[in-house]
């Protein structure tokens, strides 16, 4: 392992700062590694991928040539060959933007999901546009979990097929994750969503968080949240929500199409910090968060992120 | 050459760190697609390929060819006038074949639900996937004047959207004159509105369209009455010119 470049040392000097910690420089041994004192966790999520399979069309005056799911699947597979212990989860939005919707609904791009191999997602309000029974429909071919903590579905066809929250394994690190969907009445026509109670998003991601970290005991806590990155107005947000959280660690956003460099860090109601990232839309990038942890003392050491575009 | 895009990589400590040192190697190049994540995933492209074919006979047929290019704007444009004369249109005439005795006076295109613009030349039905991606239908609904002015107020507020049968005078951000069916908006009368079902269910903050006094739900998906329209048109009349005409204007 190399080095920090000086542009790279600074901007680690400067984060240091901010977490308040007197540090030096120094490099991880792999050997903490290889004897599983220290545990990395990968983190990768996408959102707003509005069934982008293909890369944009080279006409295109903005993205042409980029993004598109076939190409994000070589980038996981890549980094998951890099770390194994790779989690990836997806905002919300998936549906609706490209012509594959209109034919096949929900069905292809859930199905590419599963093959891709996301661990979870969460439902964002394009889901909606066709209805619930389009969403239960195309839900057939997830293999893995929708989780909706503030769209109560118990009254709805989705009652069984969304979950609240979900807990998972990888290489020993226990992650709970929670979903977080954007106001439904103004934005989606009230036919599409049917009885789907809108709950509050503070409330519910405080009542999540306490959940999985104290009662479920959960190493790390991910918010899915398709609230947006932030507002002018006082509308909810993720950058609004985060510093009133206490257990979440990260929150993956969606929504607005924030194209970030690199995750917003800032500062939970206790005074940690929480990394709020988000990773535009289309599949033009993807945004991936690396956790280490310390086995011996069972925390978070630090996170090192990169978005691909 | 392609855009290079960087690769920005951040060491973050999370919680307080004691004297213990963990660090980690950060890399920052610049990467651009191609070269970074290299081609498409082999078995992921496979798996779409069929689908692909299967569409995209359908997506290049032409519809129809345009002068120009078609651009949403405000306070009107050539491409929000467009949109919201073929629903016009295209309600009347569904109302006619329909035997409804019902007489559209106006369209109501929310500004947002354009979510592309159209090129100069030929213009295919992928295009118009682009343009108009949503399963949304027409419908009508049968309104007072009053909620009639409510929505234009809304529209006034928005700096203009699409809109077709109506002349809006907008001042300052809201309604200065309005003219409905060739006559000042009468608050007490009913009217006749045209637009889609997101609206009409109250989308967009539309909340004056709740509880109307009829509503006709047509079936018609917006795309197809476009892609059918333009491409009629087209073997019709030929290349389409769209103009703008002072629908909606800002008074001084």
């Amino acid at each position: 392992m190399g080095g920090f470049s000086m542009s790279n040392r600074r901007i680690f000097l400067k984060q240091s700062l901010l977490s308040g910690s007197a540090l030096s420089l120094g490099i991880f041994p792999n050997e903490l590694f290889a004897s599983g004192e220290l545990v990395k966790l990968t983190v990768m999520h996408t959102n707003d991928m509005h069934y982008h399979i293909d890369p944009f069309d080279d006409s295109h005056a903005e993205y042409g040539g980029r993004g598109g799911m076939v190409r994000l699947a070589s980038l996981v597979s890549k980094c998951r060959a890099e770390n194994p212990n790779l989690l990836l989860l997806d905002a919300g939005d998936m549906f609706q933007g490209t012509p594959y919707f209109n034919y096949f609904k929900g069905d292809l791009i859930l199905k590419l999901m599963s093959q891709i191999g996301y661990d979870a997602g969460t439902i964002g309000n394009h889901e909606f546009d066709n209805g619930l029974p389009d969403i239960l429909s195309a839900l057939r071919f997830a293999k893995f979990p929708m989780v909706s903590s503030n769209y109560d579905f118990s009254d709805t066809i989705l009652a069984d097929s969304v979950k609240p929250w979900h807990i998972l394994e990888k290489g020993g690190i226990k992650i709970g994750i929670y979903g977080l969907g954007i106001e439904l009445d103004g934005l989606v026509g009230k036919l599409n969503y049917g009885n789907t109670q809108y709950l509050a998003p503070l409330a519910t991601a405080l009542k999540m968080e306490r959940l999985l970290k104290k009662d479920h005991k959960c190493d790390l806590v991910i918010c899915l949240s398709h609230l947006g990155y932030s507002y002018a107005n006082r509308k909810i947000s993720d950058v609004s929500l985060a510093p009133q959280t206490k257990y979440t660690d990260l929150i993956i956003g969606g929504h607005s199409h924030t194209f970030l460099d690199k995750p917003t860090v800032l500062e939970n109601a206790k005074g940690n910090q929480i990394l709020v990232n988000q990773a535009g839309w289309a599949a033009l990038a993807a945004g991936k968060i690396e956790f280490v942890f310390d086995r011996a003392r069972r925390r978070k050491s630090f996170a090192a992120t990169v978005n691909n575009l | 050459m392609r855009r290079l895009f960087l690769t920005f990589s951040v060491i973050l400590i999370l919680f307080s760190c004691n004297k213990h040192l963990v660090v980690h190697e950060v890399n920052t190049k610049n990467i651009s697609i191609d070269s970074n994540v290299g081609p498409p995933d082999s078995l992921v492209e496979s798996m779409v390929r069929p689908y692909r074919d299967s569409i995209e006979h359908d997506m290049s047929t032409m519809v129809t060819v345009s002068s120009a290019t078609l651009v949403k704007g405000k306070p009107e444009s050539k491409l929000t006038n467009l949109v919201s004369d073929i629903l016009l249109n295209s309600a009347a005439s569904y109302c006619l074949k329909q035997n409804l005795r019902v007489q559209p006076d106006a369209a109501y295109v929310n500004y947002g639900g354009l979510r592309a613009s159209l090129p100069q030349g030929e213009i295919t039905v992928e295009r118009i996937f682009e343009l108009m991606p949503f399963e949304n239908e027409i419908v009508l609904v049968k309104i007072s004047g009053a909620s009639f002015i409510l929505m234009a107020e809304k529209i006034a507020g928005r700096g203009g959207e699409g809109v077709a049968g109506m002349k809006l005078g907008i001042r300052n951000g809201k309604v200065s004159s309005l003219i409905v069916a060739d006559k000042t908006i009468d608050p007490k009368a009913f009217y006749w509105l045209v637009t889609n079902d997101y609206i009409a269910n109250g989308g967009d903050q539309m909340s004056m369209f709740d509880n109307p006094e009829e509503r006709i739900n047509t079936g018609l998906k917006i795309r197809d009455v476009l892609i059918q329209v333009l491409s009629d048109d087209y073997k019709k009349n030929g290349i389409i010119e769209v103009k703008e005409d002072g629908r909606i204007f800002n008074e001084q």
